[in-house]
């Protein structure tokens, strides 16, 4: 198809093409017998799309058909060929120089005025060929055009829709005449011509009137190099097949299946050819005129307003629309355009919903704008969070080990699986001989742990250092965590105390992953001490601490369980097991580069992303441990499963201090229950004025309030030992009660009361309180006992 | 690893009493603790006695602990024996026993030595 196209770029090819129509259309003719010249109907069209070569090629075919004939007057005959031909590139010239109101188009049917054009630029030709002519050839020609001019004019607008339709490159005038005369002298002269003509078909003359040929001839050859008023080069290519094309060209199929019919019905009743040339045209007119009257008119008028209200309107819209709309004053602009769109019915309706749109699509863009910069800043500050956060963890462990003459070497790793992570870990000196370690988890992720964890990393620092006891420190930690009452899921941590001179540690394991220890070179294993409550979970809850001896060379190795679950594809996690079987497997003895060997096997399990934050933090001490002579003890305790399994309740951790939280017991007031009470209280602290005191509170209670239960609190605190009695006895207070007298003689003696007088004299303090029907005795011992 | 780990049994509820006669003179050896869950068992050993002996020496060599409820005992024995003229002798006593004696003002009617 393409190169089909391309032919018609060729004027060879033009010029054969319309030799080639010609004499189709003179074999149709003599194949018909008619005395009609059917060859207007293509030369037209031919002549209109593809300009003078298609006129050559009608000269050559009627050159051609003469010598064949044979003519009466041969010269006459050539003459009035060309003379027909060059009458009709008035249409070709017509085209481009009137009638630009859209602007200078190749021939199209896209809106009224072109189907208009189109009309007038037939019917001026027509009518100087007729003026030129009449007078001195044969009726013939007259009644030869005006018959056939619809049929022309079908054919004209299937050419034209055909050349729209396939796109097929037509002819445009190529060179511009020079402006000899001001342009309205070519229109006077125009007018001038078709006005002659007129007289010269309606007011016969004889022979007189054949004179007035020259003038005619004339002013056609002078309008013939009327300058383009548009000039050549804005001619625009229009070959838009729009809906208006397929309007027309369906109204003209029907018009030429009518005119076909008007033809073979002149055909068979064969209308006299002997007529003047007033008549011929009246009696061909009227044919025409009944077509366009009855049929053409008023669909031109139905297209007329279909045009002016629905396709004229669309296409602006297009246009308006299909303009960049960046800002508020384009839009501005392009409302006043919109709104300028002359129309009022559904097209307003739809322009008013564009309108709207385009409103929101503005206010979206805006929208968008906003939140884009808004997530840049967030970008930005997180950033900047990250930064703050990796500067909160200690960098220069170097330097660390150095203040304490490298008794000890450590190793630390951290990751956030986003910018900020709720995992921490910190080293830090306590005073000269200690320095802390811990590792922990702010459950959850993101920006919520990473603050949990800031304040967690703080808090323990402090009271590390304020708090000689590991378990103190934390209990004051989750204390102060738990103050705050947000809804967190708890901070598991794992805080350790080495005393680097003599290697031991003592540590508090508050729901934090086991680590792993390595003793003796013997692997690393899992500590097995219990786990005692998350932080920041409940408050008041105790922790234990606990202690082991690390020699030269034994290893402490914390990690976060974003190390451990770490998942494969196949959602394994990374595990405890394969933790562990890394770090055996790792025989080199420097420790900078433990951390690195497994973080590349976590990596070589799982390629996919980091789903949670990762710590990993390593220690090992390296010397000094020959100070400490306590390697008999560490042979005693090697297993580790052996501390787990003592839950015999006589049993006492001697090493381990729960003295800092408080600890409640509830008992049946039965004097039975001493036993255990004193067992409770041995927990504390063993002190003879201590268990007098107990008991005496408790028999007391025992014999006399006649309560359901007994509660007994106590908490060990800076030497000082708290006893809460509380039952829901009678009430009675205890502090009101006088002291007897000395006695002076056995005679005098009361045999009771010596309890109370000994619990007070014993206690440092007492204060007695009855709150919602319960008697709460609250005793102060300061005991530096064990 | 090393945890040290050391289990210490509670001494209460352990109450051991010697009787000695030399002649009419009883001597009862007290060790342990004297407490309200014990104090009975040490009424009932004197009271089983009673009349057996023209004096009595109450030792506390090994005694740990005392509270009020012996205390009681002591009491109530005494003013039986100043009915009868008998002599009572407590012996031996820690310090911390001996506070306890102080404190209730016991030690002045009760021969401490």
């Amino acid at each position: 198809m393409n190169r089909f196209k391309d032919l018609f770029k060729s004027n060879l090819f033009i010029l054969l093409f319309s030799i080639t129509l010609n004499v189709i259309l003179e074999l149709l003719g003599l194949f018909l017998q008619t005395e009609y010249d059917l060859v207007i109907i293509v030369i037209i069209p031919l002549i209109l799309l593809w300009g003078p070569i298609t006129g050559i090629g009608f000269c050559v075919v009627q050159f051609a058909a003469i010598l064949l004939n044979g003519s009466p007057d041969p010269l006459f005959s050539a003459i009035s060929v060309i003379l027909t031909m060059i009458l009709n590139l008035l249409v070709w010239k017509l085209w481009y120089s009137i009638m630009n109101r859209y602007g200078c188009e190749t021939p199209n049917i896209g809106n009224l005025y072109n189907i208009l054009k189109v009309l007038i630029i037939l019917f001026i030709p027509a009518i100087f060929v007729i003026g030129t002519f009449i007078g001195y050839t044969t009726e013939v020609v007259q009644t030869n055009i005006y018959s056939l001019m619809p049929i022309t004019l079908i054919s004209t607008i299937f050419f034209i829709y055909f050349v729209t339709r396939f796109k097929i490159p037509v002819y445009t005038p190529k060179k511009q005449f020079k402006q000899i005369l001001p342009k309205k002298i070519f229109s006077i002269l125009l007018a001038l011509g078709i006005a002659l003509c007129l007289i010269k078909i309606f007011m016969p003359m004889n022979n007189h009137q054949a004179v007035l040929s020259i003038p005619i001839v004339c002013i056609i050859l002078i309008y013939l190099i009327n300058p383009y008023d548009e000039g050549i080069s804005n001619i625009k290519e229009n070959y838009d097949l729009n809906l208006f094309n397929k309007a027309i060209i369906s109204i003209f199929f029907i018009l030429l299946v009518l005119t076909v019919f008007l033809q073979i019905h002149n055909y068979l009743f064969n209308t006299p050819i002997n007529q003047n040339g007033a008549e011929i045209l009246i009696s061909s007119f009227r044919n025409i005129m009944t077509l366009f009257i009855l049929f053409l008119m008023p669909t031109l008028i139905y297209l007329y307003i279909l045009e002016k209200n629905v396709i004229m309107p669309i296409n602006k819209l297009t246009k308006t629309m299909s303009r960049k709309i960046d800002s508020r004053e384009d839009y501005l602009k392009l409302e006043k355009d919109l709104k300028s769109i002359d129309t009022n019915n559904e097209i307003r309706t739809l322009v008013d919903s564009l309108l709207e749109l385009e409103d929101k699509y503005i206010k979206y863009g805006n929208d968008l704008m906003e939140v884009s910069s808004e997530k840049k800043r967030l970008e930005t500050e997180l950033k900047l969070a990250h930064d703050i956060q990796e500067s909160m963890t200690p960098k220069d462990s170097e330097e660390f080990c150095n203040r304490f003459e490298n008794r000890f070497e450590l190793d630390s790793f951290m990751e956030a699986a986003h910018e900020i992570g709720g995992n921490f870990y910190d080293y830090f000196q306590i005073d000269a001989e200690n320095i802390g370690f811990v590792i922990g988890d702010a459950s959850g992720r993101g920006i919520p742990a990473s603050l949990i964890m800031v304040k967690t990393i703080t808090l323990i620092q402090d009271f590390s250092r304020q708090y000689n006891d590991l378990s103190k420190a934390l209990y004051e930690v989750n204390n102060v965590l738990c103050e705050d009452h947000i809804e967190i899921n708890g901070v598991s941590c794992w805080l350790g105390k080495l005393n680097v001179k003599t290697g031991k540690v003592y540590f508090v394991n508050a729901g934090h992953n086991q680590p792993l220890v390595c003793l003796n070179v013997n692997g690393f294993e899992f500590m097995s001490t219990e786990q005692d409550n998350k932080l920041a979970s409940v408050e008041n809850i105790s922790f234990e601490t606990h202690t082991m001896q690390l020699n030269k060379n034994d290893e402490i190795f914390l990690y976060t369980n974003g190390i451990t679950k770490a998942e494969n594809e196949n959602l394994e996690p990374y595990g405890e097991e394969r933790l562990r079987e890394t770090l055996n497997r790792y025989d080199n003895n420097d420790l900078s580069s433990v951390i690195d060997f497994v973080k590349e096997d976590l990596d070589k399990f799982c390629d996919n992303d980091q789903k949670d934050d990762m710590t990993m933090f390593i220690i090992r001490m390296k010397g000094g441990i020959e100070d400490f002579d306590n390697i008999g003890d560490i042979e005693d305790v090697e297993n580790v499963e052996d501390v787990e399994n003592v839950e015999n309740p006589d049993a006492v951790e001697v090493d381990v201090k729960s003295y800092s939280a408080i600890k409640s017991i509830k008992f049946n007031p039965e004097i039975s229950e001493l036993i255990t009470l004193n067992e409770f209280i041995h927990n504390f602290v063993e002190d003879f004025q201590v268990d007098l005191i107990v008991e005496e509170v408790f028999a007391n209670i025992v014999d006399y309030s006649n309560c359901q239960y007994i509660i007994v609190n106590a908490q060990w605190e800076n030497d000082m030992l708290t006893l809460e009695f509380i039952d829901n006895g009678i009430e009675f207070n205890p502090l009101l009660k006088t002291d007897p007298e000395k006695p002076n003689s056995i005679e005098d003696t009361p045999i009771g009361g010596l309890g109370i007088v000994l619990t007070k004299e014993m206690s440092d303090e007492i204060e007695y309180d009855y709150v919602d029907g319960e008697n709460h005795l609250k005793i102060f011992k300061r005991t530096n006992s064990l | 690893m090393k945890v040290n780990i050391k289990s210490i049994k509670n001494k209460s509820d352990n109450m051991n009493i010697l009787k000695n006669y030399n002649e009419k003179e009883l001597t009862l050896s007290v060790e342990g603790r004297i407490d309200t869950l014990s104090s009975n068992e040490l009424e009932d050993a004197v009271n089983a006695e009673m009349g057996n002996f023209d004096s009595m020496i109450i030792d506390f060599k090994d005694l740990d602990y005392i509270s009020s409820a012996g205390l009681r005992v002591l009491i109530i024995t005494q003013k039986k024996l100043v009915q009868d003229n008998i002599p009572l002798v407590i012996k031996n006593a820690n310090e911390d026993v001996k506070s306890v004696f102080k404190t209730t003002g016991l030690n002045n009617i009760i021969n401490i030595e």
